[in-house]
């Protein structure tokens, strides 16, 4: 990682850097059309021959607004590619009459045809405009005439009035890109700060003044000097180029994509004033912290719930007598039961706390800042904490950026200070639910800047107990399962089972026949493991003379889920876990036990393996359980782990084997 | 048709896993010739005690408008029920759309909130498969904090354009409880109708002021759950269907007869054989010479393949029109019609007669009512008569071999658009020669069972267009993960595998796979076993929770067979009995030899295809357990030899 900042004054420097022809929009050389694959991917079904991007102010009537064009060429080699030909363009409405707007949509399908390169043009009617949400636009187009052979080429400009929105770059892309360049024309009045991730230097990076001089305000000019208020400058432009980037490829039990693809973050940090003086828009953490208190949408708002929150606790929570572990267990309580979460993230609350209340729904910053209000009125410190989900990729802390949040929990910073959220009821009131869990967040408390870790490091427990009576004579065995699942495990089971017997009794099926008297216990209890019982039949299988039983009933990890030799990315399994069976298996009269499976015992920095037989009389018992120590296992732990992963997969499938006496 | 919107895309999410892709990617060769004809949008599932209390529709036809006006009253008994209170109505940008009111009621039955006007939002309605239509949710919320509650909204749509005045079932969402469900029909008193209802539906009908009212009224309806190998949902449940005999969508039709429907979308057709000078030159370049008709039908269903692509792009009456051939030319993408009126405008080119063939399409698609012309199909495909034989064609599909229909459009009625000849006829069946599916596998094992494997693969029917659109669609890195993912061996790298089709109209694939793989004896007791492969059943359900008739769409035909060669001489080898299970479901067969070191098995599983009643399911059930148990003990015994 690394941390630029853009400096106003700029030692210029020339470098000679061929532009080539063919990055002009429309200019589709011989080469390119007869190109057949990528010599650096020969595999790849599709190349980005270019994506360039410049971001530019241009005056309006208010003052500058940013307009960007974006042009990019993509060679089609193969139909597997074909999708690159739809288009989406997405872009911002505020709801309070500001918006981005597309100028304009260029787009060229280019085909070989009888020797000469031609061009079909997108149609204007076959560009779309999707509504996607209230605030989201789409515009939409397709490629015509696209086959195995194709070029197609787009150029757009959009138009944003918002300044904390100077577009991002992606570098990288699901298919391969030869060339990627990004320009910045800054004007002096803003500074951004920016970051580049996934790469730690550009392969060609130029800053310079621009030859054209600008205005800003009324320039007066007598004998060559300006003696108007306004003054004149010159933009100072910031190239930055990177070539032949591979593909980018996904891989399962990885936090985000957002933490790995290579792109480049622009961030408003200052804000110069034509007319003298500056102003820092966001240049530390504590600025951000103040800027959240005074804002309408954060702190106002948590402020305004003051009322309601103090009526309900006059009202509907009554918490004389309550030790502070009671009183946080029935304030979150109340939230959870009394308020529909949305499905929205938001680090902003989304309307009034009035109407908050009244509607009894709302996004995660309009339940969590509520929560936060009512354990203060409740005599609890409580302070919101901004956090970045885990699809929302990871925050660096060195740099205040505003954009990397997307989501606010609480503080509440009592005996046992802990972390709150109000938008899930399957856990305790001092645990997150698993989208939150990703890093860091900050804790927003005036006068301190306080990261607080999201992770709990507390281990979700799954224990399993099996007991299997073999029938010989009907050649069945019978079989009672019963689970109890606490922490992450059992919130998972809830949220996947929903407490539906007959979804419990489903899943259960692929080990298990004739499934009856499905019990659930706990579902609506946040602090008791979740636990369901129940009992079912499997035939008993025969080898020869002897009886083969299955213990685990295939209930443990039974195929290695990690296929790839090696791993770039670390494994971020979100938590640590730990899968315990206490089985036991009752020997049928005539029978004895031919072998047993081997004893098993690992214990390492990564992984904890147990299984251990044992005789007790007629019963077998068998004591096993596999934990997965970390959340997150870097990439040079992969081999160990995915070596410990084939142990859990022989040692947790093998079998007991009975023979007659 | 209320869940016609079942799969409502949520997000362009490009990262998705490859299963999820592959399975998309095997599905989007797809439909929509979607008629809108309900306006709900939402059909979640889940476990509930909550209850749709009252469900009302009347529809009003007056000066050739259709007036729906709908009405619920839901109650929700806990949060975990509240994703009922998330509302969304669907509606067309050419239709009218008024929400008449909205709001809660609280547990003492008073009022506890009204919706807001500024609550309700409105965004594009996408789903699966089309690229851009002109269709809106309107959203809003109506939650509340006290449970039990319960929610009502009545929204009134009004259309000009309709082709069917009702579509009605008294279910609302999957699994929930309707307790009442009315539908009232007000019709000009000489406007004529055609009713479709089963007799269970009781209805009155009476005349008022000029007006035909008809009335149904059904209580305590519980949809029933989905059920495997069985008619679908949208078959079983009661439904009442109301079309006019006569209407106009585009141009003026009539439901009278099939052929009088033929006929209606023949002339909303016209004019769509626009083919440009150019491509007719083409045609005609391309077929210079050749004169047997098949080899022209190849000819330019390939060229079709080669350079148009399925994009569904669908604004008003564009459910039922086509787009002309024309656009196609231009744009060499399209939906199932453009692209089928394209084709058939080729074929015409090149002097040879077509059909356009509407058809339900789906693995397991509702059946045709064949006594009550109306519309009942999303599909459109491509009849193309060669002396006593038919070619049939897929138009959207970029890989079907020609004159192949999967199992998306296999064994049903379907509507061949042909003038006043118009009439339904039968699309054939995938018969179980036609989906034959072949492994042969190759183990060559050391006296730990470490060694190598080789897999030769032969599909047809469902494995055929799986592995087709792995191989057309799929990176060969995604290709890798989805096969070790999928197949069923365990311990084993796969190292190099093909895919080979012996020419693009070959409807089976050849697939071979090698790789590494170790510990393939399992230890148990004094033996060291070898698990032959196993064949995969379908998964069947407990009898107990069985009640419909049992439909099996699509056969299944399979034979395995294996040869492990081990070190000779280090093992005694106990072979399992073979074994013949014969039933008039389907048959499966296991035989097991030893020739010198090598262990031979073979394996034959058949399901076939057809429709038995309830009562046979036990016998199916039975059949199925019965493979299971077969496969349980189908291991061979190895006893190390000192």
């Amino acid at each position: 990682m690394k941390l630029i900042f853009l400096p106003l004054l700029l030692i210029i420097f020339h470098q000679g850097y061929a532009q080539t022809s063919t990055r002009e929009f429309g200019e589709i050389s011989n080469e390119e059309i007869n190109m057949t694959s990528y010599d650096k991917d020969p595999d790849a079904s599709a190349v980005i021959l270019f994506d360039i991007g410049e971001s530019i102010f241009f005056d309006t009537d208010q003052g500058y607004d940013i307009r960007f064009t974006r042009t990019k060429r993509i060679k089609i080699f193969d139909q597997k590619a074909i999708d690159q030909a739809e288009i989406s363009i997405p872009i911002y409405v505020d709801g309070f009459g500001k918006t981005e707007v597309v100028k304009s949509i260029q787009a060229y399908t280019y085909n070989l045809e009888d020797g000469k390169i031609v061009g079909k043009p997108v149609d204007e009617s076959a560009i779309f405009e999707e509504r996607r949400s209230e605030n989201v636009r789409v515009k939409k187009f397709v490629f015509p005439d696209v086959k195995e052979g194709s070029i197609i080429e787009f150029k757009y400009v959009v138009e944003t009035p918002f300044h904390f929105n100077l577009p991002d770059w992606f570098f990288q892309d699901e298919i391969p890109t030869v060339y990627s360049q990004y320009s910045v024309k800054m004007i002096p009045f803003y500074q951004y700060m920016f970051l580049l991730q996934g790469t730690s230097k550009f392969d060609f990076q130029k800053s310079e003044v621009a030859k054209e001089k600008r205005t800003w305000g009324v320039l007066t000019k007598a004998y060559g000097q300006n003696l108007g208020s306004g003054i004149e400058f010159q933009d100072y432009v910031h190239t930055y180029v990177l070539e032949n980037l591979p593909a980018f490829k996904d891989a399962s039990y990885i936090s985000s994509i957002q933490d790995y693809i290579i792109k480049i973050d622009f961030q408003l940090a200052k804000f110069y004033s034509p007319s003298g003086g500056s102003r820092d828009i966001i240049s530390t953490w504590p600025e951000m912290i103040k800027e959240l208190l005074k804002e309408e949408k954060f702190g106002k708002y948590q402020k305004n719930c003051d009322k309601i929150a103090r009526k309900i606790l006059e009202t509907q929570i009554d918490l004389t007598g309550k030790t502070e572990t009671e009183k946080s267990e029935l304030i979150t309580a109340y939230v959870r039961s009394n308020f529909v979460w949305n499905g929205v993230y938001g680090k902003y609350a989304s309307k009034s706390p009035k109407e908050f209340f009244a509607q009894k729904t709302g996004n995660a910053a309009d339940i969590n800042l509520f929560l936060a209000s009512l354990y203060e009125n409740a005599g609890l410190e409580a302070h919101p904490v901004i956090i970045s989900t885990r699809d929302h990729g990871k925050i660096k802390t060195d740099y205040p950026f505003y954009h990397y949040f997307n989501y606010t929990i609480v503080l509440v910073n009592g005996e046992a200070p802990f972390l709150a959220d109000g938008t899930d009821s399957y856990l305790p009131y001092n645990r997150l639910p698993p989208r939150c869990i990703n890093e860091t967040g900050l804790l927003v408390k005036p006068g301190t800047v306080t990261w607080m870790g999201l992770s709990n490091g507390i281990v979700s427990v799954d224990n399993k107990q099996i007991t299997i009576w073999p029938d010989v004579e009907n050649q069945k065995s019978t079989v009672n399962l019963s689970v109890q699942a606490n922490e992450y495990a059992g919130y998972t089971y809830k949220a996947n089972f929903l407490n539906d017997t007959s979804a419990i009794k489903k899943f259960y099926e692929k080990s298990l026949d004739n499934i009856i008297e499905v019990k659930t216990f706990n579902y609506d209890h946040p602090v008791k493991p979740y636990a369901f019982n129940f009992r079912g039949e499997r035939d008993l299988e025969y080898i020869g003379d002897h009886i083969v039983i299955s213990p685990f009933l295939n209930l443990a990890i039974t195929e290695n889920f990690f296929k790839e030799k090696t791993r770039s990315y670390p494994v971020d399994f979100l938590y640590a876990a730990a899968k315990s069976f206490k089985i036991s298996v009752v020997i049928p009269k005539g029978y004895k036990i031919e072998e047993f499976p081997e004893a098993y015992k690992l214990d390492n920095q990564l992984a904890e393996i147990k299984v251990d037989y044992e005789q007790n009389g007629i019963i077998i018992q068998i004591d096993a359980k596999y934990f997965f120590k970390k959340a997150i296992y870097q990439p040079a732990e992969y081999a160990d782990l995915k070596g410990c992963i084939d142990a859990i997969v022989k040692k947790f499938n093998e079998q007991i084997v009975l023979i007659k006496i | 048709m209320s869940n016609a919107f079942e799969k409502i895309e949520e997000s362009d999410n490009r990262y998705r896993s490859s299963r999820q892709h592959l399975i998309a990617l095997a599905t989007r060769e797809n439909l929509i010739f979607v008629l809108y004809l309900l306006g709900f949008v939402f059909t979640p599932y889940g476990p509930s005690q909550a209850q749709i209390i009252d469900y009302s529709t009347n529809i009003k036809v007056e000066k050739n408008r259709k007036i729906t006006e709908r009405s619920y009253l839901i109650q929700v008994n806990n949060k975990e029920e509240s994703w009922l209170s998330e509302v969304g109505l669907g509606y067309g940008l050419s239709e009218k759309i008024e929400l008449l009111e909205a709001y809660v009621i609280g547990k003492d039955g008073k009022v506890a909130r009204k919706i807001h006007k500024k609550e309700i939002v409105i965004k594009s309605h996408r789903y699966s498969g089309t690229f851009f239509g002109d269709r809106f949710i309107k959203a809003f919320s109506l939650n509340w904090s006290e449970y039990p509650y319960r929610i009502k909204y009545t929204y009134r749509i009004t259309q000009d354009k309709f082709i069917h005045v009702a579509d009605w079932r008294p279910s609302v969402f999957k699994g929930i409880t309707t307790l009442k469900a009315t539908l009232q029909v007000e019709l000009p008193e000489y406007y004529d109708v055609v009713m479709n209802f089963p007799p269970t539906l009781s209805h009155i009908s009476y005349q008022e002021d000029g007006k035909k009212i008809l009335r149904w009224e059904l209580t305590d309806y519980k949809p029933a759950k989905g059920e495997i190998f069985a008619p679908s949902d949208n078959e079983v449940e009661p439904e009442v269907t109301i079309v006019p005999h006569e209407f106009t969508y585009g141009t003026k039709g009539s439901f009278a007869s099939w052929s009088s429907y033929g006929q209606f979308i023949e002339m909303l057709n016209a004019g769509s054989d626009d083919l440009p000078t150019e491509e007719k030159e083409k045609v005609q370049a391309m077929i210079e010479g050749v004169t047997d008709q098949r080899e022209i039908i190849r000819i330019l269903y390939h060229y079709l393949q080669d350079n148009t692509r399925y994009i569904n792009v669908s604004i008003d009456i564009g459910g039922l029109k086509p787009y002309p051939a024309s656009y196609v030319a231009q744009n060499k993408y399209g939906d199932c019609k453009a692209l089928t009126v394209y084709m058939k405008a080729f074929l015409a080119e090149a002097g040879i007669q077509s059909f356009y063939t509407i058809i339900n399409a789906g693995d397991n698609a509702r059946r045709v009512n064949e006594n009550f012309p109306s519309h009942q199909f999303n599909h459109v495909i491509l009849a193309v008569p060669v002396g006593e034989d038919t070619v049939w064609l897929e138009n959207t599909s970029k890989t079907a071999p020609v004159n192949y229909l999967g199992t998306f459009t296999q064994n049903r009625k379907a509507l061949l658009v042909n003038g006043k000849q118009s009439q339904l006829i039968n699309i054939p069946k995938l018969a179980i020669a036609d989906v034959l599916e072949t492994n042969i596998f190759a183990f060559q094992l050391d006296e730990n069972g470490n060694g190598s494997v080789k897999i030769k693969k032969k599909v047809n029917g469902e494995a055929f267009e799986l592995y087709k659109a792995l191989g057309a669609q799929l990176q060969k890195d995604e290709q890798k993960k989805y096969i070790l993912t999928h197949y069923p061996l365990n311990n084993w790298e796969l190292e190099k595998w093909q895919i080979t089709q012996l020419n693009r109209d070959e409807k089976e694939l050849e697939i071979t796979l090698a790789g590494t793989c170790s510990d393939q004896y399992r230890n148990i007791g004094k033996y060291q076993v070898i698990q032959p492969v196993m064949i995969e059943v379908p998964p069947f359900e407990d009898p107990a929770n069985r009640n419909r008739p049992v439909r099996i769409s699509l056969p299944i035909n399979r034979t395995d067979s294996s040869t492990y060669t081990i070190p000779q001489d280090v093992f005694k080898v106990e072979l399992p009995a073979d074994i013949i299970i014969n039933t008039a479901f389907g048959k499966y067969a296991a035989r097991f030899s030893q020739e010198g070191d090598k262990i031979v098995i073979f394996k034959l599983f058949q399901l076939y295809s057809g429709d038995h009643p309830e009562s046979a399911y036990n016998d199916l059930y039975s059949y199925i357990k019965s493979i299971e148990k077969a496969q349980k003990k189908s291991a061979i015994l190895l006893t190390r030899l000192l």
